[in-house]
C-alpha cells in the first residue's frame, strides 16, 4: 500500500515561545556601526521632550504583578521586565540606533493605566498594543483588546480596579489586525454577545480581512513575523529592541467573536450605549478593513492606526497586501477635515495621544502628507523610469516631515514603503527584459560566484569591505556565495556579522528583527522552536466556508494533482450549505449549492462538526465512527484527495536555499 | 515505504506544537489540541472507519465505544485495558512465534496507536506510541472490534472481509498476524463486556 501522508491543517496565525537565541553569540559594535550611530545623534532633535511628556500625561497607576500576566496554566504570556534592558535614563548603546532606543525606552518607560480625557482611559504596555476604555451612559465601550485574552482580562482589571466594575456593553475593533481583536473574549463573552448584551462594532468586510490575511498566507506569515518582531532573539542591547509599533506580541489566547454592529457607509453616525459616535471608513489604509471615530460629546478622535508616532508600513514585510497609500494620505486628509478643528484630543490603539486642536491637527497633516509624498515621488521617479531600488534610494522626506519624531521610521520605513508604492501602481517588473526572466536564485549564485572568481575570492573581498562598513553589500555578494554553497560557514558567518552590524544601526524595529533573525539562522541554521498556533473554536467557526475551501486550494500540489479528477459532495445540514468539490486539471474548484450524482465520495456534517475538524478537536475517522460524519462512495478517493495537499514546512529556510539543513 | 502519517504524543499541549513538527502534526484523539487540523492517521483508516461505523449500526459492534475519545474517560481506560489484554491473550498463544518482531496497532476512532514487540520470548505492548515505525506491519481496527474479536463474537475474517480490520504489510507478516488474531480468538481468554 502507498504511504498517503494524510494532514492538513490551517495555521490562523501564530506566536512564537521563548527566544532561544543566546545573546553571547552577538558581536559588539563595530566602529562603522558606532559612528553611524553616533551621527544620528547629531541628526535628530533629542532636545524635543514632547513624547515623553505625552507619554506620561494622565497616569494613574502601574501594571498589575510588575508588568507579568499569565496564563491559566501558569506559563508567562506577557513579560514586560523582559524589556528592563531599557528602564532609566541610559544612552543608547552603541549596538542601537538611537532614535529606535528612544522609542522603545518611551514605550517602556510609560506602561499602566492613563486617562486620556475624561471618560476615556487607556492601558499601555501590556502587550503591542493598547486597550481603550471608553465610558458611556449605559456601561463600557472596549475599543480594541489587544492581541489575546489574558492580557486584555488584565488590561480590564486594572481598568476596574480604579475605575469601577461598570458592565463592558460594546467592543469596537477599529480595524482587522489581530492586535485588535485578539482578546476580545478577555473582556466580553460568546454568551452575553449571543443574549444582545453586548454589541461588537467593526468596518465592514472586517470578519473576511481579518481571517484571509492569516489563512491564506498563514505559514509565510508566521515564518516572517518572526523576523519581522524579533521573535526568534531575546530582547536586549544585541537582540530585539522592540517592534517600534509596541513592545512586542503576547503570547495568550487569541480569541475572535463575530460583529454585530458593521459600519458599512463612509460616515456613519451611531449611538452605542447612549454615546454618541461618528465613523468614518478607511478601507485599504494601514489595513483592508479600518474605520477611525470621533465622539463628539469628549471631542476625542481616533484615526485608529492610521496616524501613530511611527512612520506605518505601505507594505508589512511580513507579507501582507501592498496597501495604497494615496488612500491612506486621504482618509486621514479628510478626517482632518472633519474633526481637525474639533478634536481635544487623539488617542490611538498604539503609542501615547496627542493634546490640543492645533497639535492634533499638525500631526494628521503631517501624517497625511508623509503617505502623499511617498505615493506621488514614487510614481514620480517610476514614470521617470526609475525601478523601485533606485527611488527607494533616492526618495527622503521633506525635511520637516523626516525630522518628525511621528513619521521616523520605526515600524516602516521610506525606503520599503517607496517600493510599495510602485508595487502597488505598477507591479513587479521595472521594464527591463534581463529581469524578465532571470536565473532563480541557486543558479544565479552559482554562476556569479564561478563567474567571481570562486567562494574564497569573494570572501576575501567581502570582508574588506566588511573592514570599511559596506555593510549592505556584504549581504548582497555574500547572498551568492551563500546561495550557491550553503556549507560554507565562513560566507555564512561574515554574512551574519555584516546582518548584525546592519541590525544595529537600523532605527527600524522590523529591519533590526529582520537582520538579527538572519544572523542567527545563518549562524545557528534554522532551529525550529515552539510555535503557538491559534485556531480558538470561534475563530474557526467564524471562518467562511469558501475560505476553507481557498485555503485548500493553496495547498494543492498541482504537479500531483495533474491527470486526476475527484468529484466531492459536501453537505452542512444545518446550515443548509451544499458544495460540490473538483479537483481537476490540477486545481480545485468550488461550486456552491451543486451535488454531483457522479461524486466520487460525499461527506454529510454538521457546520459544528467541520468546524471541530478544522479545529483540530475531532479527527475525521472519528467523525465517521461516532456518526457525526456521514461518508459515502469511495472513502480512499478522500484519502487520494488530501493526499494531494501539501503540508507547509512552518520553518522553512529565508536567507539559504530551500531545503538546506 | 511506509510510515507513519502523524505523530501522537502525550505532551501534544493545546495550541503547542513540538519541535520541528508542521503545524498540522501532534495530538490524538486522546490529547485534544487546538491546532487546526484534518488528517488521517494511516492509508486505507477513512475505510476502516466506515466499516466500523455500518457495522455498529448493524449492531455487530458496540455503538457506544466508538464515541470521540478523550483523555482520561473509562473509553480511555477500556481501550488501553483491551490492549494489554490483546498483549495477554498473543503471550498465551503459540502463534506468536511466528509474528514478526514487532508491528503496531492502531485505533481508528482515537487515533491511538500500540506498538506490540517481542523478544527472548516475552512479548510487549507499548502504548500511546508515535505510530508505526518505517516498514513496520500494521493493524488498523478500532477497540470494539477488538473486544468482540478477543471475546469470539465476531471472527477476524468476517472483520476482515467487511473491512472492520486493515492489516498491511509484507505477505508473510500479514498472515502471521491475522493468524494470530484467529487463534486468540479461538482462546476466547477474554469475558464479553
Amino acid at each position: 500500500m502507498k504511504l498517503k501522508h494524510l494532514v492538513l491543517s490551517v495555521v490562523l496565525t501564530a506566536g512564537f515561545g521563548q527566544p532561544v537565541m543566546a545573546a553571547d553569540t552577538a558581536k559588539p559594535a563595530t566602529e562603522a556601526t558606532r559612528e553611524a550611530n553616533a551621527a544620528v545623534l547629531k541628526e535628530l532633535p533629542f532636545n524635543d521632550k514632547q513624547a515623553f511628556e505625552d507619554s506620561k500625561k494622565g497616569f494613574i497607576a502601574p501594571l498589575e504583578n510588575n508588568g507579568v500576566v499569565n496564563n491559566a496554566k501558569g506559563d508567562i504570556v506577557w513579560d514586560l521586565p523582559a524589556f528592563d534592558f531599557l528602564s532609566g535614563n541610559k544612552p543608547a548603546p552603541d549596538t542601537v540606533n538611537p532614535s529606535l532606543w528612544r522609542q522603545a525606552q518611551i514605550m517602556e518607560h510609560y506602561t499602566g493605566l492613563f486617562k486620556v480625557t475624561d471618560h476615556i482611559y487607556q492601558v499601555r504596555g501590556l502587550d503591542i498594543s493598547n486597550i481603550t476604555f471608553i465610558e458611556a451612559p449605559e456601561g463600557v465601550i472596549v475599543m480594541d483588546p489587544l492581541v489575546s485574552a489574558e492580557v486584555a482580562k488584565a488590561g480590564l482589571d486594572l481598568y476596574r480596579k480604579h475605575r469601577g466594575n461598570k458592565p463592558v456593553v460594546a467592543v469596537i475593533h477599529s480595524h482587522s489586525h489581530i492586535d485588535h481583536y485578539g482578546g476580545v473574549k478577555g473582556v466580553v463573552s460568546q454568551e452575553d454577545i449571543d443574549a444582545g448584551k453586548v454589541k461588537i462594532y467593526a468596518p465592514a468586510g472586517f470578519t473576511e480581512a481579518a481571517l484571509n490575511e492569516n489563512v491564506i498566507g498563514g505559514n509565510r506569515q508566521t515564518r516572517l513575523s518572526g523576523y519581522q518582531y524579533s521573535q526568534l532573539v531575546e530582547p536586549g542591547p544585541t537582540g530585539s529592541v522592540t517592534s517600534g509599533l509596541g513592545l512586542i506580541n503576547s503570547r495568550g489566547t487569541i480569541t475572535f467573536a463575530v460583529p454585530t454592529n458593521l459600519i458599512t457607509e463612509p460616515f456613519q453616525k451611531e449611538t452605542i450605549a447612549g454615546l454618541d459616535f461618528e465613523f468614518m471608513l478607511a478601507p485599504d489604509t494601514e489595513a483592508p478593513a479600518e474605520m477611525f471615530f470621533y465622539i463628539p460629546e469628549y471631542k476625542a478622535l481616533s484615526t485608529a492606526e492610521d496616524a501613530v508616532h511611527t512612520q506605518h508600513n505601505v507594505y508589512s514585510l511580513r507579507g501582507a497586501k501592498v496597501r495604497s497609500a494615496y488612500n491612506w494620505a486621504m482618509y486621514l486628509k479628510l478626517a482632518n477635515d472633519r474633526w481637525g478643528d474639533k478634536a481635544e484630543v487623539l488617542y490611538a490603539p498604539h503609542h501615547w495621544p496627542i493634546w490640543g486642536k492645533e497639535r492634533i491637527s499638525e500631526h494628521l497633516t503631517k501624517q497625511s502628507a508623509a503617505y502623499k509624498y511617498i505615493n506621488d515621488q514614487s510614481i514620480r521617479l517610476a514614470n521617470s523610469g526609475y525601478d523601485m531600488v533606485e527611488a527607494a534610494e533616492m526618495i527622503k522626506l521633506p525635511e520637516a516631515l523626516q525630522s518628525n519624531w511621528g513619521l521616523r521610521g520605526y515600524y516602516g520605513t521610506t525606503n520599503h514603503n517607496v517600493k510599495a508604492a510602485i508595487d502597488k501602481q505598477f507591479g513587479w517588473f521595472n521594464g527591463n527584459p534581463a529581469t524578465l526572466h532571470p536565473l532563480p536564485r541557486v543558479e544565479a549564485a552559482r554562476k556569479y560566484v564561478d563567474y567571481m572568481g570562486g567562494a574564497d575570492a569573494i570572501v576575501k573581498k567581502a570582508q574588506a569591505d566588511y573592514d570599511k562598513g559596506n555593510y549592505r553589500w556584504v549581504m548582497q555578494v555574500l547572498m551568492q556565495v551563500v546561495y550557491a554553497d550553503p556549507s560554507n560557514m565562513k560566507a555564512r558567518n561574515l554574512m551574519a556579522d555584516a546582518s548584525e552590524q546592519l541590525g544595529y544601526q537600523t532605527e527600524a524595529g522590523t529591519w533590526r528583527g529582520w537582520y538579527m533573525s538572519a544572523a542567527k539562522d545563518l549562524r545557528e541554521g534554522v532551529k525550529p522552536m515552539q510555535v503557538a498556533v491559534f485556531a480558538s473554536p470561534d475563530t474557526v467557526s467564524a471562518m467562511p466556508l469558501e475560505l476553507f475551501f481557498d485555503y485548500l486550494s493553496i495547498r494543492l500540489n498541482g504537479p500531483k494533482a495533474e491527470g486526476k479528477t475527484i468529484k466531492m459532495n459536501l453537505d452542512l445540514p444545518d446550515t443548509k450549505d451544499k458544495y460540490l468539490l473538483v479537483v481537476q486539471y490540477g486545481v480545485l474548484q468550488y461550486h456552491k449549492d451543486q451535488q454531483a450524482d457522479d461524486a466520487d465520495v460525499s461527506l454529510t456534517m454538521d457546520r459544528s462538526t467541520l468546524n471541530e475538524i478544522i479545529g483540530g478537536k475531532l479527527k475525521v475517522e472519528q467523525g465517521i465512527t461516532d456518526g457525526t460524519i456521514k461518508l459515502d462512495g469511495d472513502a480512499k478517493k478522500f484519502e487520494e484527495f488530501v493526499g494531494l495537499l501539501d503540508t507547509f514546512d512552518p520553518w522553512y529556510q529565508v536567507v539559504m536555499p530551500i531545503g538546506t539543513k | 515505504m511506509r510510515k507513519p502519517s502523524q505523530l501522537c504524543t502525550p505532551v501534544a499541549l493545546a495550541g503547542l506544537l513540538c519541535l520541528g513538527v508542521a503545524p498540522a502534526a501532534l495530538g490524538c484523539g486522546f490529547h485534544p489540541a487546538m491546532e487546526v487540523q484534518l488528517e488521517s492517521m494511516y492509508p486505507g483508516s477513512l475505510s476502516v472507519a466506515v466499516a466500523l461505523r455500518t457495522a455498529a449500526d448493524n449492531g455487530l459492534i458496540d455503538a457506544a465505544a466508538l464515541e470521540a475519545p478523550g483523555t482520561g474517560t473509562a473509553l480511555y481506560s477500556d481501550s488501553v485495558r483491551r490492549l494489554q489484554e490483546f498483549r495477554n491473550a498473543l503471550a498465551a498463544s503459540p502463534a506468536a512465534a511466528n509474528l514478526p518482531a514487532s508491528f503496531s496497532l492502531g485505533y481508528v476512532e482515537s487515533h491511538l496507536w500500540a506498538r506490540y514487540s517481542q523478544s527472548d520470548g516475552e512479548v510487549r505492548v507499548d502504548v500511546h506510541t508515535d505510530g508505526p515505525a518505517e516498514g513496520e506491519a500494521v493493524v488498523l481496527t478500532g477497540e470494539p472490534v477488538l473486544t468482540a474479536v478477543l471475546a469470539g463474537r465476531l471472527s477476524v475474517d468476517r472483520a476482515l472481509a467487511e473491512g472492520m480490520i486493515l492489516i498491511d504489510g509484507e505477505e508473510k507478516e500479514k498472515t502471521a498476524i491475522r493468524h494470530a488474531l484467529i487463534v486468540t480468538s479461538m482462546a476466547n481468554k477474554i469475558s464479553r463486556r
